[in-house]
């Protein structure tokens, strides 16, 4: 998908440089029908591969200009000098969201929705086409399927999807019993189907849904007239009140006439939003419920190791399907319990674009890995103490504009907000690239708060720790925005009351970076299983880039180079970490990512994909980061779990710092 | 079983194709009418899928230019558009295609529509 996404974006620059000569050339006189013809396919293009690839805004934008083009295409509207600039706006625009391949940036939609605007109010733009002042009609379809719509190649589920896209729906299948038992048969169509549509197309366009099928099957439409209200607002209950045989043409009928006093009134009030019915549960049933499902998908990988060895094929194809449904079941129960971090981020570019002003600092705020998802629970409480580290980086951290300039640094400062998980944490790193902590100024504080004594030496860590205390505040003047000394022991107590821990690195003139690791309250996720010596370990699969296999027969080192796509790779030979007997010749590498670069862990074998439910560790391997929990696998066997960032830097030489240079 | 893919965006081009090949298709890619065209009378195949608007001869020609064959009479042909093409459903109906899918779709949908065409 990656690959694809390289080619939509790449596609798209080339279309839009395209439509731009193409306005160039418009706009020095040269307007002729092949040009416009030429442009409104650029545009057209685009339009398909932006909602292809999910960039919304991108699709809704080029939509509209499109609309304007065909206009013009068809002689309505003339490409005036006022539409080319804004297509060139569009352009721009629109490069850069492909550009930062995000476009849910707050300037971009600002942009965007500004430019949309415009648009819309333009004498032709299709929201005024596709809207007009007619209100809509109800429609009865009466749908009877035959038997070659079987052979046609249609599917009638499909026809009834692509319905939706017309106006609001309402539909009820019927039964179609064969006269006589005889003449049951499979491959004949038993259900017919009742559809109520309300929308503003006309009759022929109605028709026009049933194009494909309507030699296959018996069609009816027949308009409804006296219906004026909203049938989105009918709660389906209604309908299931008329017993089987009534039809819902009757049944609309009768809601109709009972309706037609109040449908005047209440129109002015329904939106056409759709209402999400939600229901408040109580937690501990979504606990209960999640440690059920871990438990069953650990049953059901047994019960698919143990079906595998019966060979019964009867068998082995209904585990595969409980495999399925265990696995939605999963993804479904843990989705009602997570949201992204996304959700929560335009406050974030809230604030720093605030504080940028507030400050006449220039401060570009950046969000990385934020579709991240984590409990609710764990959101709304990480709010807050990322809103105050965020302002401390763009208060404390980033220097004046002038200061950075004659450090050599960018005019703009960083913040940046990444998040990713590693093993059972998700890890949140706060960052700048501003002047970093300065520890002599942190530990004279110290000693006049009396926190630390003149005479000790202190660890540099410890240093750094005294800014937890209540009350510490080394800024010389207490800004409006932050600086009270308030603060970061309220934001180590809210984060160490999710369980999680805050670290602090920092370097003087370069920046610091706060990482906040919390337990990840899910415990199932997919693992690659690999075999190291004779033991079954599991990499949590978000890790893995790609599996090699080795060229040298033999590992002698616990780290070595490969030569792999032209650059030496380094290669942690994980059987000398484990003090394992390597089995067999010429061991795999599974390719994973550590602090953007790429390392190789070698192993005997990969065994496959396996879907793990992690344990925590008991208190024997507290000192073994190396190790981000357990798995019980199908066999029953227990599997550790490797911690990919932790088992890397424990093996990296602290002197000779072998695997590359710069990591401590 | 061999599908020709006729897209003149690139991306959709590919995405159809990794689509199709993962589900064990053989895919054959073209860029615009014309050329697909060429490519047919080149190798027989079991399906065409086809965007709509392109260059030179755009998707209903294509249709229509295919029909003309005799050989191709059976063949399956789907055409790919987005929403806002729906008034042209009757055009395509009467050229000759045998279904559409709408964009932007989803690969499962896209499969079973193939399978069930190609049955």
């Amino acid at each position: 998908m990656d690959a694809l996404q390289h080619i939509f974006k790449q596609e798209c620059t080339e279309l839009l440089e395209k439509f731009e000569q193409g306005l160039v050339q418009a706009s020095n006189g040269n307007i002729h029908n092949e040009l416009i013809a030429e442009l409104f396919r650029s545009l057209h293009t685009i339009k398909g591969s932006a909602a292809m690839f999910g960039f919304q805004k991108i699709n809704e934008l080029t939509h509209e200009l499109e609309f304007i083009f065909d206009a013009i295409r068809n002689q309505q509207l003339n490409l005036s000098k006022n539409l080319i600039d804004l297509s060139f706006d569009y352009i721009d625009i629109t490069r850069t969201i492909i550009l930062s391949g995000d476009e849910n940036k707050t300037e971009q939609i600002y942009l965007a929705d500004t430019l949309l605007a415009k648009i819309k109010s333009l004498p032709i733009s299709s929201t005024q086409n596709f809207t007009p002042a007619k209100s809509s009609a109800l429609y009865y379809i009466h749908l009877v399927p035959q038997e070659s719509l079987f052979l046609s190649g249609n599917n009638l589920l499909y026809v009834l999807e692509d319905l939706l896209t017309v106006g609001n729906t309402v539909c009820k299948a019927f039964l179609l019993m064969p006269a006589d038992i005889d003449s049951f048969a499979f491959n004949r169509p038993l259900v017919g189907f009742e559809i109520l549509l309300q929308t503003h197309a006309s009759l022929e366009k109605v028709h026009e849904q049933f194009i494909f099928i309507q030699d296959h099957c018996q069609i009816q439409v027949e308009e409804i007239p006296s219906y004026t209200g909203n049938i989105s607002s009918i709660d389906t209950k209604h309908f299931s009140d008329y017993s089987a045989s009534t039809s819902l043409r009757n049944a609309i009928y009768t809601i109709a006439t009972h309706n037609i006093e109040n449908t005047v009134a209440n129109q002015k009030n329904h939106t056409t939003e759709k209402h999400h019915h939600s229901i408040r549960v109580a937690s501990y049933k979504l606990d209960d419920l999640m440690s059920l499902v871990s438990e069953l998908i650990t049953t059901q990988a047994q019960l698919e190791v143990t079906a595998e060895k019966t060979n019964n094929n009867q068998l082995n194809n209904v585990v595969e399907a409980l495999q399925k449904i265990s696995r939605r079941m999963r993804d479904t129960v843990f989705s009602v319990c997570l949201i992204p971090l996304d959700s929560v981020l335009v406050r974030f570019q809230r604030m720093v674009a605030d504080l940028s002003k507030e400050l006449y600092k220039e401060i570009k705020f950046e969000a990385v890995g934020t579709d991240i998802e984590l409990d609710k629970y764990v959101i709304e409480n990480l709010v807050d103490p990322l809103l105050h580290l965020i302002r401390n980086c763009a208060d404390h951290g980033i220097e004046e504009k002038e200061i950075r300039l004659q450090k050599g640094k960018n005019a703009a400062g960083k913040v940046q907000l990444k998040a990713y998980t590693s093993g059972t944490h998700a890890i949140l790193e706060i960052s700048d690239d501003g002047a970093g902590i300065d520890q002599h100024k942190i530990l004279h504080k110290a000693i006049q708060l009396g926190l630390a004594n003149e005479n000790e030496t202190y660890q540099e860590e410890e240093i750094i720790h005294f800014i937890f205390h209540p009350g510490f505040s080394t800024a010389q003047t207490v800004t409006a925005v932050s600086g009270r000394g308030v603060g970061m022991d309220v934001v180590k107590k809210n984060i160490e009351k999710l369980k999680g821990t805050i670290k602090i690195n920092t370097t003087l003139h370069k920046g610091s970076v706060f990482t906040i690791k919390l337990p990840l309250t899910l415990s199932i996720t997919e693992g690659l299983l690999v075999k190291i010596g004779n033991s079954l370990y599991v990499i949590p699969l978000e890790h893995v880039v790609k599996c090699i296999t080795l060229s040298t027969e033999n590992i002698q080192k616990t780290w070595s180079y490969t030569e792999y796509t032209n650059t030496q790779l380094p290669i942690l030979a994980l059987q000398k970490v484990f003090y394992a007997k390597q089995t067999g010749a010429y061991p795999k590498a599974v390719l994973v990512e550590y602090q953007n670069q790429l390392v190789g862990l070698a192993v005997d074998e990969v065994v496959g994909e396996h879907q793990i439910v992690l344990k925590s560790l008991g208190e024997f391997y507290k000192n073994s980061p190396e190790y981000g929990g357990a798995t019980i696998l199908g066999n029953g066997q227990v599997s550790l779990v490797i911690d990919v960032a932790h088992i890397i830097e424990n093996n990296i030489n602290p002197e000779t710092k072998f695997m590359y240079g710069n990591t401590k | 079983m061999k599908v020709l893919v006729v897209d003149d965006s690139e991306s959709i081009r590919e995405l159809l194709a990794i689509t199709l090949e993962g589900a064990g298709y053989q895919v054959i890619k073209s860029t615009d009418g014309e050329d697909a065209l060429q490519k047919l009378t080149d190798q027989p195949v079991n399906l065409v899928i086809t965007d709509l608007n392109m260059p030179k001869v755009d998707g209903i020609e294509l249709v229509k230019n295919i029909r003309k064959q005799g050989e191709y009479a059976g063949l399956p042909i789907l055409l790919l558009t987005t929403e806002s093409q729906v008034n042209k459903k009757e055009e395509a109906k009467l050229a000759g295609a045998t279904g559409w899918i709408i964009k932007p779709f989803a690969q499962d949908k896209l499969l079973a529509v193939v399978q069930k065409v190609m049955r």
